[in-house]
């Protein structure tokens, strides 16, 4: 029930009541620069002694959430509201503002002549003896060393890797590949595909990767001869599925984790229903018998916890780990007073994505705790989120982000391990 | 930065899909992309630190970083109103040259960034091409209406000369020990002249007089527009590529026909570069494609697959082993 007594609270109310009824996105761009929670926060502090905008107060640095809606999440099937393309039109030219920021511009002075230095002039544009060049190539000895490399049949669908291209959609997707060894299959390959290839030159995509990785055993023959089939959590083809149709196009899509198979004959049109069974045939002969606990744990787990502030008690959350975010969502709370006062009623649901993920390590607090190390790229700082919890949740919750993080681990994990690395090192030398 | 610096072998490709590639020469795999936004890349060069790329394009040159996975400029030059179709570099890094279609040349002083000895010169006709003299003192600017201008930097001196009447100039190349020069233009005519070093000042001054031509050669190279021509690094061959869909290496001990690289899906050809060693030559063409070819085999070695747009310029810098 709305408190229609509390200005602050309508104004917020029409304040966003505008800005969800507007689709062009110009009262957003009004009246964000206008600021207006501060403006309420800061006459607020005057007249109220309790917290009035709960939403965006908490911004410190000391390591507490810094709130993402799960509007903003990387979602991007499914049917989206008109407001939350102009969201993302404006993270797009905060982005490109960014760049631009980043970029140092030297324009043209026109030379001033009278002012130029001769024996500056002399010096920088002085003629010198022309000298023989050396005459070995590098190049020249790569392609020695690399003459011997058969070259991938797959090479011509190297083009179809979205890390390499920009602005162009891509998808981001998990093969299991279920020819290899049992051991190495625990490793899906992770392939960033433009959304636009069809499904045959996704094949031969991750065939490409596949053989540029130099992985065991060699594929051999061409894209006909491999098909992908929707991976259980498990990384074992789903046989209850047909294959993906290679004429499809990737885009129309939205799995995250695939299966790569080798089918004994190419796919043809007439028969295709045989050919269904047969290669259905060959996936349950290829079923891994165990795929090891390990691996299950890339599935999305839940678990519930306490999120820590630094000053209010603490508030009641639902951790969810999936292998490619990181959720935290308040439990509902029975309200009473205190909870109105001192507590967050609405924080919002927050989704780290795990690539910002950069540690996860238990703490040596009373009660237990846990410390979830990420990187907050807006305000481009490493932040800390922690969690209390029973010593057995924080070994899962450890346990689980670790391995993920291992396989998953992106640039800037990899960043803030070196970070840490050093800051040991010197803290071990002053000692 | 960079693990290896001089040595290593870097090629980039640009054209009109609004992106530079970044390329592993041996293996034909695609490294990185950069942005060039709202604009074609009419030309690429490697800084002699191998540390930056330098993009010409619509009123700009860009510079990225080479050994980092930043796909925006680091810098941009501006302040030109038209295109920017060549740019370059002093061996030392000193100075960037650019020549534009607002017909000009210009020399942007690299050491500060006050462009302290910055400098320009201006033609009757939109610039098509500049060529940095081996000696470092000399730059060739070569121009719509056909003129070739050589203009002596520490003098300002500069003389003109026409090869041809009515064609368009559309690169000019001398070789690395400054024997030669070559400019192709918009006939597929290709002139070659011998150069003969100035002499040196007398009464003590330091440097030395203008460059002087000799004419050596015309070579009628191709049917159509010529685009590039360029002398391989040990002055063996000239290549010359053109709106015919080929490039044509020429001996340069007689200007005899060596070989085409030519191919069933090659298009223009607007760009070609030698490897250190004179074996392999890449270029790259309008159908999107940069390919390297085996000088000897005339064969395709590698081909570079990924730009969605016409290719129309390349930077390679090979290394020393």
């Amino acid at each position: 029930m709305a408190f229609y007594d509390n200005k602050y609270w309508i104004l917020s109310h029409v304040r966003n009541s505008f800005l969800y009824s507007d689709d062009t996105g110009m009262c957003e761009m009004i009246l964000q620069n206008a600021d207006i929670p501060k403006k309420i926060r800061e006459e607020g502090k005057k007249l109220w002694f309790g917290n009035l905008d709960d939403s965006e107060e908490e911004f410190d640095d000391d390591g507490r959430i810094h709130t993402r809606s799960l509007g903003n999440g990387n979602d991007d099937f499914g049917t989206r509201r008109r407001r939350l393309n102009t969201v993302v039109r404006l993270e797009k030219m905060r982005k490109e503002q960014q760049a631009a920021a980043m970029i140092s511009t030297i324009r043209w002075k026109e030379p001033d002549l009278t002012n130029l230095d001769q024996g500056e002039k002399t010096k920088i544009f002085q003629k010198k003896e022309v000298v023989a060049q050396n005459s070995k190539s590098a190049l020249s000895k790569l392609m020695a060393e690399h003459a011997s490399d058969p070259d991938s049949p797959f090479i011509e669908y190297a083009k179809f890797d979205g890390n390499s291209q920009l602005r162009a959609p891509t998808r981001t997707i998990r093969i299991f590949l279920s020819m290899q060894s049992a051991e190495d299959r625990n490793f899906p390959m992770t392939v960033c595909v433009v959304a636009s290839a069809k499904v045959s030159e996704l094949i031969g995509l991750v065939c490409y990767k596949y053989s540029h990785e130099k992985r065991e055993p060699p594929l051999t023959g061409s894209v006909d001869n491999y098909a992908l089939f929707i991976a259980e959590d498990d990384g074992s083809p789903d046989a209850d599925f047909p294959c993906l149709e290679p004429k499809e196009v990737v885009g129309k899509f939205g799995f995250t984790s695939l299966a790569l198979v080798r089918s004994v004959n190419p796919p043809k049109e007439a028969k295709k229903d045989v050919e269904t069974n047969t290669t259905v045939d060959q996936l349950n002969t290829e079923k891994p018998e165990e795929r090891g606990a390990v691996l299950e744990s890339t599935d999305y787990h839940s678990f519930k916890g306490f999120l820590l502030h630094k000053v209010r008690p603490n508030t009641e959350i639902t951790l969810g780990i999936s292998w490619d975010q990181v959720e935290i969502k308040p439990c509902p709370t029975s309200r009473s007073v205190t909870t109105l006062l001192w507590s967050r009623p609405n924080l919002k649901p927050t989704r780290l994505p795990i690539e910002v993920i950069v540690d996860c390590v238990p703490m040596q607090t009373l009660p237990a705790s846990v410390a979830i190390m990420y990187y907050d790229t807006d305000k481009r700082k490493w932040r800390r989120l922690r969690i209390e919890c029973d010593s057995k949740t924080i070994e899962q919750v450890v346990a689980k982000l670790k391995f993920i993080l291992e396989i998953r681990g992106g640039l800037y994990r990899q960043e803030y391990l070196h970070h840490m690395s050093y800051v040991n090192k010197k803290a071990s030398l002053i000692r | 930065m960079g693990n290896n610096n001089g040595d290593q072998v870097i090629l980039a490709t640009g054209g009109y899909d609004h992106s530079i590639k970044f390329w592993q020469a041996h293996s034909g795999v695609c490294t990185r992309t950069v942005t060039h936004p709202e604009s074609q890349v009419n030309a690429l060069d490697i800084t002699p630190d191998s540390q930056l790329l330098a993009a010409a394009g619509y009123q700009h040159i860009r510079m990225y970083e080479i050994n980092s996975s930043n796909p925006n400029p680091i810098v941009n030059y501006e302040g030109i109103s038209r295109n920017v179709t060549a740019v370059g570099f002093h061996e030392d890094g000193h100075w960037m040259y650019t020549g534009g279609e607002d017909c000009s040349a210009r020399v942007w002083d690299l050491r500060t960034r006050n462009l302290q000895c910055s400098r320009i010169f201006q033609v009757t006709a939109p610039v098509n091409c500049v060529c940095l003299h081996p000696n470092q003192g000399e730059l060739l600017v070569g121009d719509q209406s056909g003129v070739i201008h050589i203009w002596d930097l520490r003098t300002d001196h500069n003389e003109q000369l026409i090869p041809e009447q009515d064609a368009s100039i559309q690169d000019i190349s001398i070789d690395s020990s400054a024997n030669f020069m070559a400019a192709i233009n918009n006939k597929g005519n290709c002139y070659v002249w011998s150069l003969i070093p100035g002499n040196k000042l007398p009464d003590g001054e330091e440097g030395s007089t203008q460059t002087q031509l000799r004419p050596k050669s015309r070579l009628l190279a191709h049917k159509r527009y010529g685009l590039k021509c360029k002398f391989s690094p040990d002055a063996k061959y000239l290549a010359t590529t053109s709106a015919d869909q080929t490039a044509k290496l020429w001996k340069t001990s007689d200007f005899s026909l060596h070989s085409t690289l030519q191919t069933e899906n090659q298009r223009w050809v607007w760009d070609i570069a030698f490897s250190a060693d004179s074996q392999y030559a890449i270029t790259a063409s309008s159908d999107n494609t940069a390919r390297l070819w085996s000088i000897e085999t005339s064969e395709i070695a590698k081909e570079y697959i990924g730009h969605s747009k016409a290719l129309t310029s390349l930077a390679f810098q090979d290394g020393t082993p």
